[in-house]
């Protein structure tokens, strides 16, 4: 199940409550849309069809405040499945804030959808996410295949044929990427308690060429 | 085949010029390698059943398996202003890299005596790792909390009564005790590993080893770190001191257990008598102490350097 697009309600603990609009969800699980908490703007994230979990951010200049949200996806369907089913979409979790030169402050976030799908509507909407899934695997497929090869390639014969290489899972590397931007950005904001006016410079003259060290 | 002592460093490092000089007085067959010369300087190591190489610097071949003896206090070279000028990961940066990490191997493997080996001065780097050798050889160690929560700090304050602050690593920062004042930044220790100790009254000591032989120094000051005592407007007296020959034999088998033939070691004693050591330095300048007793700890050093020569 995909994470639904359309507008979310969005309530927070500690940033105000909102909307979260969910423009689109590619077949990789890259999520793009907007949101209006803490403030307008673009967030962009990943959405992980296995795990249920998406992850989002409108981090776009890390020296400034930035969010990033994490949730697990809830659905639950009304309704008859042949005529119009309601499928109440819950994204429940935490999120970090990230403001320059002070400590984090994390939170539990909740955003909610409602949406009316009509019997036909499902059909085409189903036809549409098995296309996008056999493509995406069609292409992955390739790309695994002229991987083997190239490794293939570069392999002494005496070596015993490789297995199947793990596939590389896009949506959690790029999670990965979110989540190492997040932790830098934080080290980079980061104070340590002994200040740099605490940590006299050793030997500075001595490199310089001169003086005692 | 030619016996040599291997210098490294920067001349201008007033410890390595004081052994340096020590050296030629006494005509040993000394080379010195430039560290600010890094971007001429080459380095061809062979590792196999031995290890050695050559080492090219300008006016200077030395074969390493030549090199008996070394005294080593190596910057790093990337901080040399030749190389700074080029900036990082330049090709200059690169390649003074690669010949301070080729000399830091040839350091660590070589059968020479080196004076200190990189392996073992790494324990410097690490405080609580360093505190456990100190404590058995003896000496008491203060009780210390290593932490990123500042809630722990407060309770071993409330538990201490006084305490200090400093690095938990080997890169310096001045010793100072924990105030009120302080509260308002307690919580930034999540973003950074802080040791705390409980603070010891009393007379502090700087004790130098070099191989058997121990300088022993007591350093008059009421600064929290008598190194920076001018910061607070404070005077240090420093005065040669004869150590309880107990006290001198545990600096020795310390300074062995570590696995180094020159070190610095900084005690308190406090006012029951009890000898607190705080830190070994594995590469101590030993020249400000040294400057202020009259102890010749740069002719040890290089007498020390010499033994070893003529021994191989």
């Amino acid at each position: 199940m995909s994470l639904p697009v359309g507008t979310w309600t969005i309530t927070t603990d500690t940033l105000g409550a909102g909307t979260l609009t969910v423009s689109s969800v590619d077949a990789t699980g890259n999520v793009a849309g907007s949101t209006t908490v803490p403030s307008s703007g673009a967030v962009t994230g990943f959405f992980d069809a296995a795990a249920q979990t998406v992850a989002l951010s409108n981090v776009t200049d890390p020296t400034k405040e930035f969010v990033v949200f994490s949730a697990n996806l809830f659905q639950a369907t009304s309704g008859s499945p042949k005529t119009t089913t309601h499928t109440e979409s819950v994204l429940a979790g935490t999120y970090e804030s990230y403001p320059p030169g002070t400590p984090v402050t994390t939170g539990r976030w909740v955003a909610s959808l409602n949406q009316k799908v009509k019997e036909k509507d499902k059909e085409e909407k189903e036809k549409e996410v098995a296309k996008e899934h056999k493509d995406a695997k069609d292409l992955k497929d390739r790309k695994e295949g002229a991987k083997e090869a190239a490794i293939k390639e570069r392999l002494p014969e005496t070596l015993p044929p490789a297995g199947p290489a793990a596939p590389a899972d896009p949506a959690s590397l790029q999670q990965l990427d979110l989540r190492v931007a997040a932790l830098e950005q934080r080290l980079a904001t980061g104070q340590p308690f002994i200040g740099t006016d605490e940590r006299p410079d050793v030997g500075g003259q001595a490199v310089q060429g001169g003086g005692e060290a | 085949m030619t016996r040599m002592i291997l210098l490294w460093g920067m001349p201008g490092d007033t410890p390595m010029a004081r052994v340096h000089v020590a050296l030629c007085g006494r005509a040993a067959p000394v080379v010195f390698v430039d560290q600010r010369n890094v971007l001429e300087t080459e380095v061809e190591l062979r590792v196999g059943h031995a290890i050695g190489g050559v080492l090219r610097t300008p006016g200077l071949v030395v074969p390493l398996d030549e090199v008996t003896a070394a005294y080593v206090r190596p910057y790093s070279s990337a901080q040399a202003p030749a190389v700074e000028r080029a900036g990082e990961f330049s090709p200059a940066w690169q390649h003074a890299v690669d010949v301070d990490d080729a000399l830091i191997s040839w350091a660590d493997l070589t059968p020479a005596c080196v004076v200190n080996r990189p392996a073992a001065m790494a324990s410097n780097n690490s405080k609580p790792y360093q505190a456990i050798f100190i404590a058995e050889a003896g000496f008491e160690v203060p009780p210390t909390l290593v932490t990123t929560d500042p809630g722990t700090v407060r309770e071993f304050w409330a538990e201490h009564a006084a305490l200090i602050y400093k690095s938990v690593s080997g890169v310096r920062s001045i010793v100072a005790r924990l105030e009120e004042r302080h509260q308002a930044r307690l919580d930034r220790v999540r973003w950074c590993p802080t040791q705390f100790q409980q603070y010891i009254p009393g007379t502090d000591y700087r004790v130098h080893v070099v191989g058997d032989e121990v300088f022993a120094c007591e350093v008059r000051s009421r600064a929290d770190d008598y190194r920076y005592a001018t910061r607070q407007g404070l005077d240090v007296e420093i005065s040669p001191y004869q150590l309880p020959p107990d006290v001198e034999d545990r600096c020795r088998a310390l300074t062995k257990a570590l696995g180094m033939h020159v070190t610095g070691i900084d005690f308190r004693r406090d006012p029951e008598g009890r000898w607190y050591c705080f830190e070994v330095n594995p590469s101590p300048a030993f020249s400000y102490y040294q400057n202020a007793t009259g102890q010749p700890i740069d002719e040890a050093i290089a007498d020390l350097l010499i033994k070893h020569t003529r021994m191989e």
